[in-house]
């Protein structure tokens, strides 16, 4: 368990509060909000979730998984994928950042990398796969590169970066280079999906035998099954297309396509489609995890000074209590902006006070001012007042970027950031609704 | 201008703080610095080198297809680790003339933002204004990641008097994109002279300014213009003051604006040259507050001032030519009124005379242009494409790029009604195109990328024409805050999000409203068309009230 004493200088507590770093799953730093947010302990649940259907998949466990920006979904991520693994199961966990293009990507350049993520898992948990599968995938592969003309620059390409070493099946390999060459800045990312295209049906069935295979083999190395992680899709940008947000074309369009691999698998995804009506008929009712804010109850704050006192000790570093309590209530709610906030008031300052956290405030503000346009503020008088989003594009921007936070305590509702409510121009508009 | 390095550190105590974070941030940290001048950064950053060491990294070679942090990263491997880097320049990728190109950077930044974190060291970038608005909207999540945003702005200058000669906004209208880049440099690099006096700084600023708007970078320009502004200010020079507000009140203009730069126009510079007894440069700006009343579709008031009047004064002073292009103005607003026939002869028989006496070929072809357009609405094509293809050779003589742009512009437009759509498309794609790109106009790229759209549109193109408003239109009249194309782009959007099959009726619903509250608000004539498409449609904005 990595152990960490709360820090008692500006410079420690600085670099401890890094907001981009998620914690690992055994980290002491990690504070249980299960019930600040609304009694969901979401890696929990899901993990829960995995190993109850498990004795009668299928159907598989396949869920999406989303929530605001910085509110912690990689963190509990990564809790989950500890607790799976306690229970039993290998984990494949497929940070499409690191190996896709997101500004660019088609839901089958993600069950390409899916497959291309299983071969390194089954490789690093040792587990001998059928030669005679490899050698088939192998060569639908190689078929199709040949056998097109498009892809004839590709072929002898593949065979010079393929060619040599034998301890990774030449599947394995070639899936590597099809996926790079997938990613930004490859003249062949177009071929390369239209060819491979031309035959899904035969894909996805050649998937699924892989994922047959690894969950068999898993099964002999003392797994319970096969979980896919695939994190980091809601990364991807938010664009209009044919009246279509490039969101709701990846996953609506494609869900029943993303639902295919026949094993337990978590999505994350863009909190814009928290509340996707299509989405729902395609991954079922309860289609996804939403990880809501924690809502700033006095119970609550005093949880969420767990959070600085488990990192910092408070009396040493701020000149008074009552300034973690503005701090977290500036916060809203949001971890990250608590730990933003705290990082801003250490800049320059030896021991934290009212001037530092006032600068803290002040910067924060500035920065989510520079976020709002014109429009949104028709949508911030809105949800002032109704305290409700709904599933709407405007909505989802706002939330994504955590200029609305959405809460659950008994039902879901939301709110306009306490920081954005002190901006001059917001508090204008919000008065005049008041 | 120069501060005494004390001086500096006691007017930004947010030196302090990224000095701060330099040399107590461990791993990856990433901060944004705002500066408003290249001078005034190398001064920031000269301050803070004088107490922590950084690598500077200022222009990065970015191969074509490589990611922003793995040229980074190979850049750095010869660097010790942990040092800070100022990674200065990242705007010239995201400024450029291809708005697409600057799009997949910014964006790239924004899904790339993990590989910034693995360079495992302070990364702080400076970046003008125009850039980071860029950063926010198009990288919000890369700036989330942001652990300390700084604004720099500089101080405004003081010093004795000095008489500047006119803005020549025109010289600048055909430079080249790298020339415009070339020039700006040498400018910027003249505004880092300590000893520059004050009144050549104001005179430079507002050039620089100049640069800038041609370029469609108005936030830059309207920086530089209010730091010629506080020059001027302080020198006293009260026709300097009012020429860089009317500056300002072009860029206020050009971004639909319109009741703040009348209101400049009318109390900040009337006042002004009233009060020197500057007659000339008070009928240019009541031709200007004319402009304005024109773009509101205020033609009575709009005629009312420029014959009653601007005419009289240029008629007092003998000033042919601005009689001239007044009366070709009053021209302008009888075609739009509909009285061609008075149009024409205006433009016939006192214009083409004048500028023949005048021995003016631009102005005459100008007007020939004119005649061209009142042909065009009569319906006579033919004679209008002969004459437009007339002048051609007029500006290729001249040398006036943009003028011939404009004219081949015009015929595409002909040739639209002609229905010859190919030749029309290949005009605009291969012969306008170019050349606005060439001078940087990002502007008239994109009204240009508007007509090639309405070319799509009518072939059914449908999804390329979408394509083309939403992703080359949109984001330009964004970036420059131009509200007015900007609603008429929504509007366009909207009659196309119809034209599919099935409509995206809410869709379309909701960008009429938006264009409808946008028309409203600058009270522009635009507004009642937009209600005439929401009623066609059968919709309504449950959010505006009705003017109905």
């Amino acid at each position: 368990m990595t152990n960490i004493q709360p820090v008692i200088t500006t410079r420690a507590a600085y670099n401890i509060c890094h907001p981009d770093t998620p914690l690992q799953a055994n980290d002491v730093r990690y504070v249980d909000l299960t019930e600040a947010r609304g009694g969901q302990n979401f890696a929990a649940q899901l993990a829960e979730e995995i190993d109850w259907s498990q004795d009668n998949a299928p159907p598989y466990h396949q869920r999406l998984f989303t929530g605001h920006r910085g509110c912690g979904k990689t963190t509990e991520l990564l809790l989950l994928q500890k607790k799976l693994q306690d229970l039993g199961f290998l984990v494949v966990y497929l940070d499409v950042e690191e190996r896709l293009d997101l500004d660019d990507i088609e839901y089958f350049d993600l069950l390409l990398s899916m497959m291309n993520a299983l071969f390194e898992a089954a490789k690093h948990a040792n587990l001998v796969l059928s030669e005679k599968l490899l050698q088939a995938i192998s060569d639908w592969f190689s078929e199709r590169i040949s056998t097109n003309v498009e892809l004839k620059d590709l072929e002898s390409e593949l065979k010079t970066e393929v060619s040599g070493g034998l301890d990774i099946p030449f599947v394995s390999k070639l899936l590597a280079s099809l996926t790079a060459k997938i990613k930004v800045g490859s003249s062949q990312k177009t071929e390369i999906r239209q060819v491979l295209k031309r035959d899904l049906n035969i894909f996805i069935e050649r998937l699924n035998a892989l994922i047959k295979e690894v969950r068999k083999q898993a099964r002999t190395h003392e797994f319970r099954d096969v979980v896919i992680i695939t994190d980091g899709l809601e990364k991807m940008p938010f664009d209009m297309k044919d009246g279509k947000s490039s969101h709701e074309s990846l996953f609506v369009d494609n869900a029943e396509r993303l639902k295919a691999p026949e094993c337990h698998l978590i999505y994350t995804v863009p909190i814009s489609l928290a509340y996707n009506a299509n989405l729902s008929n395609a991954f079922g009712g309860d289609y996804i995890a939403v990880m809501p804010m924690v809502k700033l109850s006095p119970e609550n704050c005093a949880l969420f000074k767990t959070l600085i006192t488990k990192r910092i000790q408070i009396e040493v570093v701020f000149e008074s209590p009552d300034l973690v309590e503005d701090l977290v209530r500036f916060s809203g709610g949001a971890v990250r902006d608590l730990m933003r906030l705290i990082r801003i008031a250490c800049q320059g300052s030896t021991r934290i006070s009212a001037q530092d956290v006032a600068r803290a405030k002040r910067m924060l503000m500035l920065e989510y001012d520079r976020l709002l346009r014109e429009e949104d503020f028709a949508v911030l008088q809105q949800v002032f007042r109704t305290k409700q989003v709904t599933a709407d594009d405007k909505y989802g921007r706002l939330l994504h970027w955590r200029v609305l936070h959405e809460y659950l305590n008994g039902k879901r509702w939301a709110d306009v950031h306490p920081l954005v409510q002190l901006i001059e121009r917001v508090q204008k508009i919000l008065t005049l609704e008041s | 201008m120069s501060l005494l390095n004390s001086e500096l550190w006691e007017r930004h105590p947010e030196l302090a703080q990224v000095l701060w974070c330099l040399q107590n941030g461990d791993g990856f940290n990433l901060y944004i610095c705002q500066y408003s001048s290249l001078a005034y950064r190398q001064q920031l950053t000269a301050a803070l080198l004088q107490h922590c060491t950084a690598i500077e990294i200022s222009a990065l070679d970015l191969p074509e297809q490589q990611l922003i942090d793995e040229a980074l990263q190979a850049t750095l491997a010869s660097h010790p680790p942990e040092l800070p880097v100022f990674f200065y320049d990242l705007e010239r990728f995201l400024l450029s003339i291809d708005q697409q190109k600057n799009l997949r950077y910014v964006r790239q930044l924004n899904w790339r933002r993990s590989g910034f974190q693995r360079l495992q060291r302070s990364v702080v970038l400076w970046l003008p204004i125009a850039a980071l608005d860029l950063l926010v909207r198009y990288a919000p999540d890369f700036y989330d990641w942001c652990s300390g945003f700084y604004q720099f702005s500089e101080p405004q200058a003081a010093s004795p008097s000095f008489l500047p000669a006119a803005f020549e906004n025109q010289k600048v209208d055909n430079l080249s994109l790298t020339e415009k880049q070339s020039w700006l440099a040498v400018l910027m690099e003249s505004l880092q002279d300590d000893s520059l006096e004050d009144a050549e700084r104001a005179k430079q600023s507002a050039d620089v300014g100049d640069l800038h708007y041609m370029m469609g970078n108005y936030q830059e320009a309207e920086s530089y213009y209010q730091q010629a502004l506080g020059l001027f200010q302080q020198l006293g020079y009260e026709k300097g003051i009012a020429m860089t507000q009317g500056r300002i009140a072009n860029i206020l203009q050009a971004c639909g604006e319109l009741d703040k730069a009348l209101r400049i126009r009318q109390q900040e510079q009337m006042p002004v040259y009233e009060r020197l007894g500057d007659v000339h440069s008070r009928a240019v700006t009541l031709g200007q507050i004319a402009d304005i009343l024109q773009a509101r579709g205020e033609l009575d008031e709009a005629l009312r001032i420029r014959q009653q009047e601007e005419m009289p004064v240029y008629e007092r002073l003998g000033d042919v030519h601005s009689r001239a292009v007044t009366l070709g103005q009053i021209a302008d607003i009888l075609y739009r009124r509909g009285e061609l026939d008075e149009a024409l002869r205006i433009l016939q028989a006192e214009l083409i005379p004048v500028f023949e006496r005048l021995g003016d070929a631009r102005s005459r072809a100008v007007t020939l242009g004119k005649i061209a357009d009142i042909l065009c609405r009569r319906g006579e094509l033919d004679e209008a494409l002969r004459i437009r293809q007339e002048t051609i050779p007029v500006f290729e003589r001249l040398g006036d790029v943009r003028e011939r742009a404009v004219t081949l512009g015009k015929i595409a437009d002909i040739l639209y009604r002609r229905g010859e759509l190919d030749e029309a498309l290949r005009i605009r794609q291969q012969e306008e195109m170019p050349i606005y790109e060439r001078l940087g106009d990002v502007r008239e790229r994109a009204v240009t990328f508007g007509k090639i759209a309405d070319i799509l549109y009518i072939r059914g193109e449908l999804d390329e024409a979408l394509r083309i408003r939403q992703q080359e239109q949109m984001p330009v009249y964004e970036r420059l805050g131009d509200v007015l194309s900007l609603l008429i782009t929504q509007w366009k959007i909207a009659l196309l999000l119809m034209k599919f099959t099935p409509p995206h009726r809410e869709e379309a619903n909701q960008l009429l409203c938006l264009a409808l509250a946008a028309a409203r608000k600058m009270r522009i004539p635009q507004e009642k068309t937009i209600e005439e498409w929401l009623q066609h449609f059968e919709m309504n904005c449950p959010n505006l009230n009705s003017h109905n």
